[in-house]
C-alpha cells in the first residue's frame, strides 16, 4: 500500500540514467511529479523545478557532497535524500552532517524509499509551519509594538480602570506625570483624594455603558495643576460584558487661560461694581464724619472720619490693583526694601480687622530680615489678601472658643518666607485643588475669584511660590517663600507653574 | 415726636453714614443688615421710613418689600432704594424713590423730608 502523493514535484539527481529512470516510475506511481537529471543539469533543474525534495544518487563521493552543498546554499529548506552504496554508514553520516535529510542505502527498496520520503516530506510540512508561525509572530509583535506606542505617544492621558476604580494601565504620559500609579485608584492619583469624585464618569460609563465627559482640575506628582477635558469609553469583553472603562483626558489648562483671559475683564468689573460702588459711599461717609468734625471742631470725629476714609481708600486701592493686574500684565516695579518694616506694614494692615471680629493676632519676624528686592506694592496686596482670608476662615469657623492668626517672617540668606497661619475653619482638598484658578471663589458674593489668582500669579513672577497646607476643621498654613534677590522671569510657561499643595 | 428711619443694608460703614446724616438732619434711626432683621425691626420699632439696600447675603432686598407689603399693618411705609446694582429702580417700582451708590446726600435728604412732611 503506497500513500499517493498528488503533484509534489521531485527531482532525481544521478549519473546512471537507467536507475534514474527506474526510481523515476516508482515516484511516479506514487503520485510525484519526478524529473530526472544528471550532477551537470541539476543546478538549472533546481531552479525550474524548485522542488522540496531531491533524490541523490552517489557515484563519486567527493563531486556528490560539492552538489550537496551548493543546493542547499541555494535552497536551504530543500530535502535531499542520498542514495549511497550498500553498508556505506560512514559516507552516509557525513552527508548527514552536511545537511542531507536521509540516506539510503543501494539498491533501494521500494519500501525504504517511500518511508524516507513521507519523514522528509512530513519535515517540509514542519518547517513551513514554523516559518507560519515565525512571519505571525513577527505581524504580530509589530502591531503590538505599534498599538503601544500609540498607547504611550498620544499627547493626552490614558488610563484604564476597572470597577473598583483602580487604574490597570497607564500610558507613558499618565505616568510620567502620575507616577507608578498601576493598582492605585483613579481619584487618589489623580487628585489626591481620599474618597470617589462626585458625578464620576467612569462610574456613569460602567453603569449606562455610554461616553461621558466632564472638565477636571487634576494635580500631577509634582505638584503641577492642569484642567483636563476627560471622555470616558467601555471596555468590554468577549461576552459583551463591561469589565474596564477606558478614560482620555486631555490637558486644556492653555485654552482655559486664555479663555479665562479673554472673558475676565467685563466679568471681573461686573463682579467689583457692586463692591466698589458700596465702598465709595462709604468713604463719603467718612468724609461727611471728616467734614462734620472740622466744622465742629471734634477731634474725636475728625479722628474717626479719618480713619474711615483711609480704611476705604485701602480698600478701593485694592479693587483697583486687582482690575490693573488683570486688565493688562503690568511690569513689576521692583524696589530694595526693608524687610521687616514692609512685613509690618502688611501686618498692621490686617491687624485691625482681626481684632474687630476678637481674633488674636501675632507677627513674629525671625531669622535676619535686612532688605528684599520686591515690588512692595504687589506683594503686598498679595499678602494681605492671604491674611484677609485667614481672618474671615477664623470669622466664618463657628467651632472653636478662640481663634488667632499668625504672620511670620522668615529670613533667610536668598529667601524670604512669609507663614500665614490660622485655626479657621480649614479647606477641603477640592477647594484647596481650585483656589488658584481664576474666577474660584468659596466665599460666593463677597469673593472675586481674584484675590488668591493674583496672588499666586505675582509671586511666580517673582520668582516665588506658595504652598498650601490645610486641615478642615482645624486651619491653613500658607507659606509665600520668595527669593531675596529679584531675578527676572522668563515669560510665563508650564514650567514656572509652581503652586503646590502638600 | 421725632421720625424714625430704618437703615436696611448689610455694610456697616454705609450704616454709619446713613444714621450720620438722618441723625443731624434731626431723625431717628435704627438698622438691620438683611431682610429677615428688617423685618422683625419693622414691627418693633414701626418706623416711618425704610431705606432699603437691595444686595444682601441672607435676604435679598426685592424679597423683604414682597414681605412688607403682605403685611397689612406696615404695607404703606415708604421705602427709599438705596443700592450699588444700576438700574434698581425697577427691581421695586413702588418705591418713592431709587438712589444708586454712591448717592448725592441733598438730593437724598431732599426726599426724606418731602416723604415725612
Amino acid at each position: 500500500m503506497h500513500t499517493f502523493v498528488v503533484s509534489e514535484s521531485i527531482v532525481i539527481i544521478t549519473q546512471d540514467v537507467g536507475h534514474g529512470r527506474v526510481l523515476a516510475r516508482i515516484l511516479s506511481e506514487y503520485g510525484y511529479r519526478p524529473s530526472t537529471c544528471d550532477y551537470e543539469q541539476a543546478l538549472d533543474v533546481m531552479s525550474t523545478v524548485r522542488p522540496r525534495l531531491v533524490l541523490l544518487g552517489l557515484c563519486g563521493p567527493d563531486q556528490a557532497r560539492i552538489l550537496l552543498q551548493r543546493i542547499l546554499v541555494l535552497y536551504p529548506t530543500t530535502q535531499i535524500i542520498t542514495l549511497v552504496s550498500e553498508g556505506d554508514y560512514v559516507l552516509g553520516l557525513e552527508l548527514l552532517e552536511d545537511g542531507a535529510a536521509d540516506f539510503l542505502f543501494k539498491p533501494v527498496s521500494e519500501e525504504a524509499l517511500r518511508i524516507a520520503l513521507s519523514r522528509a516530506r512530513a519535515t517540509v510540512a514542519l518547517h513551513e509551519e514554523v516559518e507560519t508561525l515565525r512571519t505571525k509572530t513577527k505581524v504580530l509583535e509589530e502591531n503590538q509594538q505599534l498599538c503601544r506606542q500609540l498607547f504611550d505617544e498620544v499627547p493626552c492621558y490614558i488610563s484604564v480602570q476597572n470597577r473598583q476604580q483602580r487604574i490597570v494601565r497607564a500610558n507613558r504620559q499618565f505616568k510620567l506625570d502620575f507616577g507608578a500609579c498601576l493598582g492605585e485608584r483613579c481619584y487618589e492619583v489623580y487628585k489626591h483624594r481620599t474618597h470617589p469624585c462626585p458625578n464620576c464618569p467612569v462610574e456613569q460609563t460602567f453603569a449606562d455603558g455610554m461616553v461621558h465627559q466632564t472638565e477636571e482640575v487634576v494635580t500631577t506628582c509634582d505638584g503641577k495643576q492642569k484642567i483636563v477635558f476627560t471622555l470616558t469609553a467601555p471596555l468590554r469583553d468577549e461576552h459583551g460584558e463591561i469589565t474596564e472603562v477606558m478614560e482620555l483626558a486631555t490637558d486644556i489648562t492653555q485654552i482655559r487661560e486664555l479663555q479665562g483671559r479673554l472673558t475676565s475683564l467685563g466679568l471681573f468689573i461686573g463682579s467689583i461694581s457692586h463692591g466698589v460702588r458700596g465702598m465709595l459711599t462709604a468713604l463719603d461717609g467718612g468724609l461727611y464724619r471728616l467734614e462734620k468734625g472740622i466744622a465742629h471742631n471734634d477731634m474725636d470725629l475728625v479722628a474717626n472720619g479719618a480713619e474711615r476714609v483711609k480704611l476705604m481708600v485701602s480698600r478701593i486701592r485694592n479693587s483697583v490693583l486687582e482690575m490693573l493686574y488683570y486688565s493688562k500684565e503690568r511690569d513689576l516695579n521692583i524696589q530694595l526694601v526693608d524687610a521687616r518694616n514692609f512685613g509690618e506694614g502688611v501686618a498692621n494692615f490686617v491687624e485691625p480687622k482681626a481684632s474687630k471680629h476678637g481674633i488674636n493676632f501675632e507677627k513674629h519676624f525671625n531669622g535676619t530680615m535686612d532688605r528684599i528686592e520686591i515690588d512692595p506694592e504687589v506683594i503686598s496686596s498679595g499678602l494681605v489678601n492671604i491674611l484677609e482670608n485667614a481672618v474671615d476662615a477664623c470669622i466664618e469657623d463657628e467651632c472653636k472658643n478662640s481663634h488667632t492668626v499668625s504672620f511670620i517672617m522668615e529670613g533667610g540668606p536668598d529667601t524670604v518666607t512669609f507663614l500665614i497661619r490660622d485655626n479657621g475653619m480649614g479647606i477641603d482638598r477640592s477647594a484647596q485643588e481650585k483656589m488658584f484658578s481664576l474666577f474660584f471663589s468659596s466665599k460666593g458674593s463677597k469673593g472675586t475669584g481674584l484675590g488668591l489668582y493674583i496672588a499666586n500669579e505675582v509671586v511666580k513672577q517673582h520668582g516665588g511660590r506658595i504652598l498650601v497646607d490645610s486641615t478642615p476643621g482645624v486651619g491653613t498654613e500658607f507659606r509665600v517663600e520668595l527669593p531675596r534677590k529679584y531675578v527676572p522671569q522668563p515669560v510665563h510657561t508650564d514650567e514656572q507653574d509652581k503652586v503646590c499643595v502638600q | 415726636m421725632t421720625q424714625k428711619i430704618l437703615i436696611v443694608d448689610d455694610d456697616p460703614n454705609i450704616v454709619t453714614y446713613l444714621e450720620d446724616i438722618f441723625q443731624d438732619a434731626g431723625y431717628a434711626t435704627c438698622k438691620a443688615t438683611d431682610g429677615a432683621d428688617a423685618l422683625s425691626m419693622v414691627r418693633q420699632e414701626k418706623p416711618a421710613l425704610i431705606t432699603l439696600d437691595l444686595e444682601m447675603p441672607k435676604e435679598w432686598g426685592p424679597r423683604f418689600y414682597r414681605e412688607l407689603t403682605q403685611d397689612n399693618e406696615h404695607k404703606n411705609i415708604p421705602v427709599i432704594v438705596i443700592s450699588g446694582l444700576a438700574g434698581n429702580k425697577y427691581a421695586i417700582p413702588k418705591a418713592v424713590a431709587s438712589f444708586t451708590k454712591p448717592f448725592d446726600r441733598e438730593e437724598l435728604l431732599k426726599v426724606v423730608k418731602e416723604v415725612l412732611g
